[in-house]
Order: C-alpha cells, then structure tokens, then sequence
C-alpha cells in the first residue's frame, strides 16, 4: 500500500477496519474466539457444492463389522478383556448382556462400530451433521468453522467433534464423551470407556458409492494402546431408503386406550427379571 | 385387557434394542396360527401369534420379532403386510430359553401363499452393496 499522508487516511481507515472486524468476525487482539456463529455468506453456501458428494443414504457394512472380531481385535487392557470375555462367553450361551436396552444413545465411537442401521450426513456452512435412522438417538455435529474444542466440554453422548478438510478427507477430532458409555463391538459386548476417551476420523469416499470412516480410538483407561479400525458404508439414492423416524423405546409402550377413550401408551410389562441386563452385577 | 398381558408377558421379545443371541440360530420351527398383533415399532416389529396347537383356554401367545420398519420396507413389507386375524405360518429361530418366541425369518400369509420374507440377516446384508433398487 502506498504511503498516505496519516491524516488524510487515517479515519477512513479506522472505519473500514472496524467494519471488516464486525462483518467477517476476525479474532480480536486478545486472540479470543467470537461469541457469536456469523450468518453464512452466499459465498458460504457455493462453497458447500465444492466439497466431495457425501449425499444419499449410508448402509454399513455389517460382515465386516462381524470379521473384524477376529481379524481386528481390540487391545483390551487385562481387566477389561476378562469383562468382554465374561460377556462373549454369556452371549454364546444365549444369555446376551442388552448394552442398549434402555435405549440410550450408543454415543460415540460404538455408533459408527457396530450399527446395522443407515445413516445420512449433511453439509451446512461451518458444519458437517450425522443422523443415524433408529439406535436411540443418533446424531453427530462436527464443527468445521475453526473452532476449538472448549477447555472444559461438558461430557455428552456423542462428545465435542471438530474437523478439517484434507483435501477430500475430512479429519475429526472428538473429545468429551461421558465415561459411562460403551466402547462396544456389538450390541452385548462392550466395556464403559472409564473416561479421557478421544476419537481421530479420517473419512474420504473409498469409490464413487463407498464411504469409509478409519477411527483411531484412544481410550487409555481400557485399551493398551489406541485402536485403529475402519467402517465402510454404501451409498443408497433410492427413495425407499428415506431415513425414516425410529424412536428406539417405542417398542418398550403398548398402543391401549385409557378411561378417557384416548389412545395412550402404557409400558410393557417388563419380564420377572425385571431389571436391563448389564454388566458386573 | 387380560389378552393384551398374556401377549405382553410372555417372552422378552418386546425388549427393546438387543443381541440376537438369544435365539437358536441353527434351529426352525414352523408355527402355524392367527396374527393377534402387529407391532410395526422401532426397534424390532413384532409379530403375536396364537398357534393353533394351542387351546382356547391357555393360549401361549408366541411373539415374533422383525427388524425395524425402516429395513423392513426395504424387503417388501409395510405396516399392513399382515394384519390382525390373519392366518399365517411363520419360520423363526425360537428362543434359547425355550420360552414362546424366536426371530423372524419368513411369514407365508395363507389366504392368498404370499410369502414375505423377515430375516434379520437378510435385511442387513441387503444393504451392503451401493444403489440398491
């Protein structure tokens, strides 16, 4: 810029500056992260049709979940592999531990690991957003505005995800997920994370139909070392695939009428056992 | 009032959201009888069978389970495949624990021999390929 005589310029200056910061939110001299989301561009927008074709219905696949049992096995530390093992020996024998009767959401990573049911993802300025049809509760929101994760996350199910585009790789970053949620390899097997769980994905399209999740979890209050395994999903454009609405404790209500004539829903009468199985007890 | 809990209590096939390891996956047992409920709910559908080997008096209402709607239509089915009073012969895994109930794998509907096939296995590994039909 060429030199200006100071008083001349100066105040212009001083407005469009301050007019930049407001309008594209730049991070102020203290280096703090803005307080508020901008409302996206038209700029913004366009900018969603640059990145790779994640749309349509994703499938997983189930077989390989299954394989990787044996030919991926997880580094469980001794005392949380004596628990699976407690819990795949009772499953053999019929009596299978229901991890996710109470319909709780399979939270993170157990929803991408062990899910036979379709998910979609969906692409908004400074977002990418998973739901998963049915599994109690399935849904992912991956901040890709720049963000960081904040200093201290309240723990929830799926946990706080930022990501970043790597070309066409879009690396995710999760953390602050609740303890007591199940690092799972199926629906009756899994041991609660214990805390300070972080979650690494890579996911790229493997084809022009194939989408491929590599997690790298790190869960060092149960694993020996971080667990490496990718999930592979198909893509679904026919309309019978819609996502439809699964509310996972439907099915734990019967449809009956009360004094009033209305339909109401009443729970099921639970079995004499009474209570979810569940691990330990 | 008394039929809805006999049909409620009997096996833990309503249980939401579990292993298929409860069930005999090596074994099919035929049933033949009259739908007395359709559940068409997330996470499994079930279906209740009255066999006909059972008597009026003491039925022991068999509750079959299915997938979920969502896989379901993607095999063929809807809500109203199968209705209540309808006579069918269903193929299922029974139970382990020998209780009234197993998982579904195909429904033939007498009135008219349509057959529906409902088997877990099936429906998952139908999705495991792209731009299915």
């Amino acid at each position: 810029m060429r030199r200006a005589c100071p008083s001349t310029y100066f105040r212009p200056l001083l407005f469009v500056s301050l007019a930049l910061a407001v309008l594209y939110d730049t991070r102020s001299a203290s280096g703090q992260e803005p307080a508020i989301n901008r409302a996206p561009t038209a700029k913004d927008w366009a900018a969603l049709a640059e990145l790779p074709d994640w749309s349509g219905v994703w499938t997983p696949n189930v077989t390989d979940q299954f394989a990787q049992v044996k030919t991926n096995p997880v580094p469980w530390k001794p005392a949380a592999a004596a628990q699976v093992q407690h819990l795949v020996t009772e499953a053999a024998a019929g009596r299978p531990s229901g991890l996710f009767v109470n319909c709780l959401p399979e939270a993170m990573p157990s929803w991408m690991l062990i899910s036979h049911n379709a998910m979609e993802v969906l692409f908004t300025p400074g977002r990418v957003t998973m739901l998963g049809e049915s599994d109690g509760n399935r849904l992912r929101r991956i901040y890709t505005d720049g963000r960081d994760h904040p200093a201290d996350p309240d723990p929830s199910f799926h946990g706080h995800s930022i990501g970043r585009w790597e070309g066409d790789t879009l690396v995710v970053d999760t953390v602050g997920i609740l303890p007591q949620t199940y690092l799972a390899i199926s629906e009756a097997v899994g041991v609660p994370n214990n805390g300070d769980l972080r979650i690494i994905e890579r996911m790229h399209l493997a084809g022009p139909d194939e989408l491929h999740d590599e997690l790298e979890i790190i869960a060092p209050n149960v694993l020996t070392e971080p667990w490496k395994t990718t999930r592979i999903y198909f893509r679904q454009r026919a309309k019978q695939y819609d996502i439809v609405e699964g509310v996972c404790l439907h099915g734990s209500f019967l449809e009956e009428t009360d004094s009033n004539g209305n339909p109401i829903f009443v729970p099921v009468p639970q079995p004499p056992d009474g209570t979810p199985a569940s691990i330990g007890r | 009032m008394a039929a809805v809990l006999l049909i409620a209590s009997a096996g833990t096939a309503t249980r939401a959201h579990h292993s298929f390891a409860m069930y005999a996956l090596n074994e099919e047992v035929v049933l033949k009888g009259t739908v007395v409920r359709f559940r068409w709910v997330n996470p499994h559908s079930v279906l209740s069978v009255r066999p006909d080997s059972e008597t009026d008096q003491n039925p022991a209402i068999w509750n079959i389970e299915l997938s979920s709607p969502g896989n379901l239509t993607r095999t063929g089915w809807s809500r109203r495949s199968v209705n209540v009073d309808d006579r069918i012969a269903v193929t299922l895994h029974p139970l382990r624990s020998n209780e009234p109930g197993g998982s579904c794998m195909s429904v033939t509907l007498l009135a008219t021999g349509q057959v529906l096939e409902c088997g877990a296995g099936e429906a998952i590994r139908a999705g495991e390929r792209p731009n299915l039909p």
